[in-house]
């Protein structure tokens, strides 16, 4: 099977692995590759290279897709705008206009949108759930933000409804039935020691923002549960990228975990930049021994890389990997993008060798 | 290594301030070049203190290290603020978690002034932090402005001012920046740069451009087409983008830059740290 089969039959394409291995750079790819296989395709990049971006047309940040060139009407990016996306979610599900002010004014609030690892995760799993329900492409290219915090990405969702819907709080909104009032006062209590320490004010802020809060959890949940089912659907799939650097590798692993214990499969590994290795022409000979040494040692490196994902493919249940070799340099155009593009179409299922 | 020497090439990096945050993007090696400073450091017969924030932090080496855990700190800092063992139960309670999920700033705050106290403490003479991502290091760094622009008043609030006094004192302190050869690094350095020197005034020492690939140089004796000539086409492409990069590092950054060569088993910071060390001779130092 080839990469192009391996994501073709997919709606949704979630881009995961850690940072510095060419992950917005494959998403991107990607999401040229199957336009330029007749699929509509959007790109949703949360963070891309400034190279990248203008390459793509992106020159600012903008939820709304825009297409990377006039001559691909199938291939369409978006750069995530996650204050924007989480603004216009408080509008909606605000029951007035006093509503949504109040608690786009509290600095609570502005320290979720800008602060809180997890936000930005969380939005872009919004804003897939938006750009799908839109039905306006076949398919969407999710990259996500480096996985130097992989749990945050996968809890991003669960998280912060965890955090809107947190009980303590609640208990404290609203009157408590009388069995229940002893415990009520403890906290109460308790309250008023954290404010001694953090201040008082700061407790304050927190208390207002979960009073002008209420009665939007309910839209938030749902919205979280809606996109959690699109994120286990059948339709959507994952694609790990990585490096052959033994770090790169050991936190994509983690990551596979973390999505298995909330029950998503990787579908496919993409490992990027591997070293790029060239046969030798037996009527070659003769070459200066330094240019010869170069060469070995490319080889050498590409069987220690090869070595070092066999190994590493052992812990995954899956039937191999898909190889991207180095580039040599960044991508910086759309001609540059499409060469990947190529690259990726070439791309046959390398299986993992027994390790000796 | 001489005692001597170990010093110069110290003072070279970092000068001679008390306390060194070492940061970069993910997967730049920041860890490799925080031990690595701290190996230098011990060499030149000081008293370093290596502080991690991650629990795989590395093996021992000599070098002694402590990791500051979030919520280990947030306990410490309960306990011995008149909450004594009620602290426990407030974290299990969930009201901790709210607060600070609502104003994150204060773990953040908290570990910082914690770090202030282990400078303090008189005992080490240069404390190195291998300081999370960039990213997440500016927003540990700006929240003593935060948290001092939301509470006013209680301990809180002076802890605010007292770590923001360390932070921007530039005989005391100072930022590393570590990268790649690589756009996307190299990028974000220059913003965090920019961030850390005009909006949270703080010191920045120096830039490493790290994994420095071997310079190749493009051949015309090679057979075109072969094996060994499109390696060399590979390799010279390569060293010429990492050399490139390294030059906008140094047009872009009014500090000192140290390039550092690859080395073999880069992604494990102890003995990437070691091998670093080992070819301390070959940097070109005086």
């Amino acid at each position: 099977m080839d990469l192009l089969e391996a994501i073709g039959a997919k709606e949704t394409i979630v881009c995961i692995g850690p940072g510095g291995v060419g992950k917005t750079t494959s998403a991107a790819a990607a999401g040229l590759l199957l336009a330029q296989n007749g699929r509509k395709v959007c790109v949703l990049t949360i963070d891309p290279a400034r190279r990248l971006a203008s390459a793509l047309g992106l020159d600012q940040v903008g939820n709304e897709p825009v297409l990377a060139s006039e001559e691909m009407p199938n291939y369409w990016v978006a750069m995530l705008d996650p204050k924007q996306t989480f603004d216009a979610m408080i509008a909606r599900y605000s029951s007035s206009k006093a509503q949504e002010q109040e608690i786009v004014d509290n600095p609570v609030y502005r320290n979720l949108v800008t602060r809180l690892s997890g936000t930005q995760e969380y939005m872009a799993f919004e804003r897939l759930w938006e750009l799908r329900e839109s039905q306006r492409f076949d398919i969407i290219v999710v990259d996500t933000p480096p996985a130097q915090a992989a749990i945050d990405f996968l809890h991003a969702p669960s998280r912060l409804a965890g955090f809107l819907d947190n009980r303590v709080f609640k208990f404290m909104l609203k009157p408590p039935p009388i069995y229940l009032r002893p415990i009520a006062m403890a906290t109460r209590g308790l309250v008023k020691q954290i404010a001694n320490v953090v201040g008082a004010d700061v407790v304050n802020d927190t208390m207002d923002f979960f009073q002008a809060f209420s009665g939007i959890e309910d839209g938030f949940r749902e919205r979280a549960l809606m996109t959690s089912e699109l994120l286990a659907s059948e339709a959507t799939s994952y694609l790990l990228v990585s490096s052959p650097a033994p770090d790169a590798l050991a936190s994509g692993s983690r990551m596979v975990e973390l999505l298995k214990g909330i029950g998503h499969q990787v579908d496919s590994v993409l490992i990027n930049r591997v070293t790029p290795t060239y046969a030798l022409d037996p009527r070659d000979v003769g070459a200066p021994a330094q240019a010869r040494a170069d060469l070995d040692r490319l080889v050498w490196m590409r069987a220690h890389e090869q070595a070092v994902i066999d190994e590493w493919g052992r812990g995954l249940s899956l039937q191999g990997w898909y190889l991207l070799e180095d580039l040599a340099s960044d991508v910086s155009s759309l001609s540059v993008l499409s060469e990947v593009a190529e690259a990726m179409q070439r791309c046959a299922l390398v299986p993992f060798r027994e390790v000796e | 290594m001489q005692t001597s020497k170990a010093r110069i090439i110290l003072s070279e990096l970092v000068g001679d301030p008390r306390l060194v945050l070492v940061t970069g993007k993910g997967g730049v090696g920041k860890s490799s070049i925080a031990r690595l400073i701290a190996l230098i450091a011990q060499a030149g017969g000081l008293k370093p203190l290596l502080i991690l924030f991650d629990e795989f932090g590395g093996e021992s080496d000599g070098i002694e290290q402590v990791i500051l855990l979030p919520d280990a700190v947030m306990l410490e800092y309960l306990e011995t603020h008149g909450f004594g063992p009620l602290a426990q139960r407030l974290l299990k309670s969930g009201v901790i978690d709210a607060v600070s999920t609502a104003i994150p700033g204060i773990r953040d705050l908290l570990v910082l002034g914690k770090i202030k106290q282990l400078v303090n403490s008189g005992i080490y003479d240069l404390v190195l932090v291998d300081a999370p991502a960039s990213g997440h290091l500016l927003s540990l760094l700006s929240s003593p402005d935060g948290l001092g622009a939301i509470a006013t008043d209680g301990p809180i609030a002076s802890q605010s001012a007292d770590v923001i006094t360390l932070l921007r004192d530039k005989e005391l302190t100072g930022v590393v920046l570590v990268t790649l050869p690589e756009e996307t690094p190299v990028q974000e350095t220059s913003e965090v740069y920019n961030h850390l020197t005009t909006l949270l005034a703080t010191n920045v020492l120096s830039c490493v451009v790290n994994r420095m690939p071997a310079m190749v140089d493009r051949r015309d004796d090679l057979a075109p087409g072969s094996a060994e000539d499109r390696a060399n086409h590979y390799l010279a492409a390569r060293s010429n983008f990492a050399s490139q990069q390294a030059k906008t590092v140094r047009d872009l950054l009014p500090v000192p830059t140290f390039e550092l060569p690859y080395v073999d088993d880069a992604t494990q910071p102890t003995r990437a740290a070691f091998a670093l060390f080992d070819q301390l001779d070959e940097w070109g130092f005086r």
